[in-house]
């Protein structure tokens, strides 16, 4: 089973989808299994990281800046944010996957599932998909 | 071929394309073409536009300033070919690397003072970009980047789609470099331009049909004006001049143009106003409404035969004042794309009543030389 959530997003910035995820898990009923979770997008991202200060998320998209900026010399010529965020998103990733046990993520005590925004704001979608075993 | 007594003529058969005409354009520059026609740095160098032309293309970029400078929150200036390339300070015109951003217009490439004025941009530093028929064009090849119409072979008759062509192709130049400056959210990339087509469609044959017919009429009581006095504020002023120029090369009648407040100071004192078939665009959502609804209100009672063309309520408007009811934009900086077809059917039909020739050809040997070349390509360039 599919399901598919859509999210707004803002410039620049990370949304949490912890609590998103893990509710899709408790209404799956799988006590084990596999979660996978996927965007459908070519400027944004997902990763693991510590939910623990709000102000790491940022340091996530500043180094991510730092080591992509936006600038107008890249080939692709469309805007520099949509330039360089092809590239963010290449290098990050845009699935992760987790394990199920006892009907709950796998996650570890300060982990939490996050959305990255490279050229929003935007509407975008969030594809999660639940395997049992 | 149109049916019926409306579109006998050429010049209202245009205008009842004008929406098949810029689904063309608008094909034709689409996304890809748009990413490749200028830079993103050359995009962010850039700090004011300032766009130039001559008769239509000069009241294109009236037209469409005020929707430009919304969706890229930059100035864009406006001005006549001959003011650019011989009175423009050169300060004015290359003040730093990349800016300001010339666009220059004319659909034909092949006027004389609009090339010269591409000369002057390029000698001063400025960026330069032609909005023009193809990169083949004399002016084409003078710019820095052409944004190419390829518009359709249209009857002869005085231009109208083209018009609207050159008023679009300003919109998705702003749309494109918007989206490099970052003047808009993504998602409202797509949407500029469906509004902009959006308006366009919605001067379906059902609605032309019914503007045409009442112009139709119109010209029967106005052929006998002496001269024709219209007035718009903002991006209508550009409907206003456009709307006027029609009239000029349609039958060679003679026209005034002001705001509405200048109006009030000025046109007020024409004499025999009864004689003066008076147009006046009344936006509903124009910040000036107010004072379009009193300038209205004066021009009849001074006189004048008044047309007023509005998205408003025809009721809102005094008994005596003929109303054409034009559709409504979402925005209301998009109406002068279209707003002056009304004008156009009036222009074709005066010109069917007073049996004179488009651009005078066939009414006399005053306008033309016997080599047959206009004026407006024959003149001294000085590059200053």
């Amino acid at each position: 089973m599919v399901i598919r959530k859509k999210i707004e997003t803002q410039h620049n910035k990370v949304t949490d989808l912890t609590a998103l995820v893990n509710e899709a898990v408790e209404n799956s009923g799988v006590q084990d299994g596999i979660c996978v979770v996927a965007v459908p997008h070519t400027t944004a991202a997902l990763v693991i990281t510590s939910f623990w200060d709000p102000l790491g998320w940022e340091d996530l998209m500043d180094e991510l800046n730092r080591l992509i900026p936006s600038r107008v010399d890249f080939k692709h010529q469309e805007s520099p944010t949509d330039a360089s965020g092809h590239l963010k998103s290449a290098l990050t990733g845009t699935s992760i996957t987790q394990i199920i046990e006892d009907g709950k993520l796998l996650l570890g005590s300060s982990q939490g599932i996050y959305f990255l925004e490279f050229d929003g704001p935007r509407t975008r979608e969030v594809i999660i998909k639940i395997l049992k075993g | 071929m149109e049916q019926g007594i409306y579109y006998n003529n050429a010049l209202a058969r245009q205008a009842k394309s004008v929406p098949e005409y810029l689904d063309v354009i608008n094909k034709n520059i689409d996304f890809v073409y748009l990413l490749n026609s200028i830079t993103m740095k050359e995009i962010m160098d850039v700090k004011k536009i300032i766009i130039t032309g001559c008769g239509d293309s000069y009241a294109a970029g009236i037209a469409m300033k005020p929707l430009m400078e919304e969706i890229l929150g930059l100035e864009v200036e406006v001005c006549r070919a001959v003011e650019f390339s011989r009175h423009y300070r050169a300060e004015q015109i290359g003040d730093r690397p990349g800016n300001p951003l010339v666009v220059l217009i004319s659909v034909s490439g092949t006027v004389t003072r609009v090339i010269e004025a591409a000369k002057r941009a390029k000698l001063h530093g400025a960026n330069t970009l032609a909005i023009t028929n193809s990169k083949d064009t004399p002016l084409a090849q003078e710019c820095n980047h052409v944004i190419e119409l390829n518009t359709p072979q249209v009857e002869r008759a005085p231009g109208c789609s083209a018009y609207v062509a050159c008023c679009h192709a300003l919109i998705l130049l702003c749309i494109r470099m918007g989206r490099v400056l970052s003047s808009y959210v993504p998602a409202m990339e797509n949407a500029y331009r469906d509004q902009a087509m959006e308006y366009i469609h919605s001067y379906n044959a059902d609605v032309a049909d019914r503007i045409a017919a009442q112009m139709h009429d119109l010209a029967d009581s106005w052929k006998d004006c002496k001269s024709f006095d219209l007035v718009g504020d903002g991006g209508a002023f550009a409907s206003a001049l456009f709307g006027g120029w029609k009239f000029v090369e349609a039958f060679g009648g003679v026209v005034t143009f002001e705001d509405s407040e200048n109006w009030l100071h000025e046109n007020f004192f024409f004499m025999q106003p009864e004689k003066i078939g008076t147009i006046l665009y009344v936006d509903k959502n124009s910040p000036s409404f107010s004072r379009q609804m009193e300038t209205a209100a004066v021009m009849k009672k001074i006189g004048r035969r008044v047309l007023v063309i509005t998205d408003a309520q025809p009721e809102l408007f005094e008994a005596g004042i003929m109303v054409c009811q034009i559709p409504s934009a979402k925005d209301y900086r998009y109406q002068p794309l279209m707003q002056h077809l009304p004008v156009v059917y009036l222009a074709a039909y005066l010109a069917e009543q007073l049996g004179t020739h488009y651009y005078r050809e066939g009414d006399g040997d005053n306008w033309y030389e016997p080599s047959g070349i206009y004026p407006i390509r024959k003149s001294k360039v000085m590059v200053l």
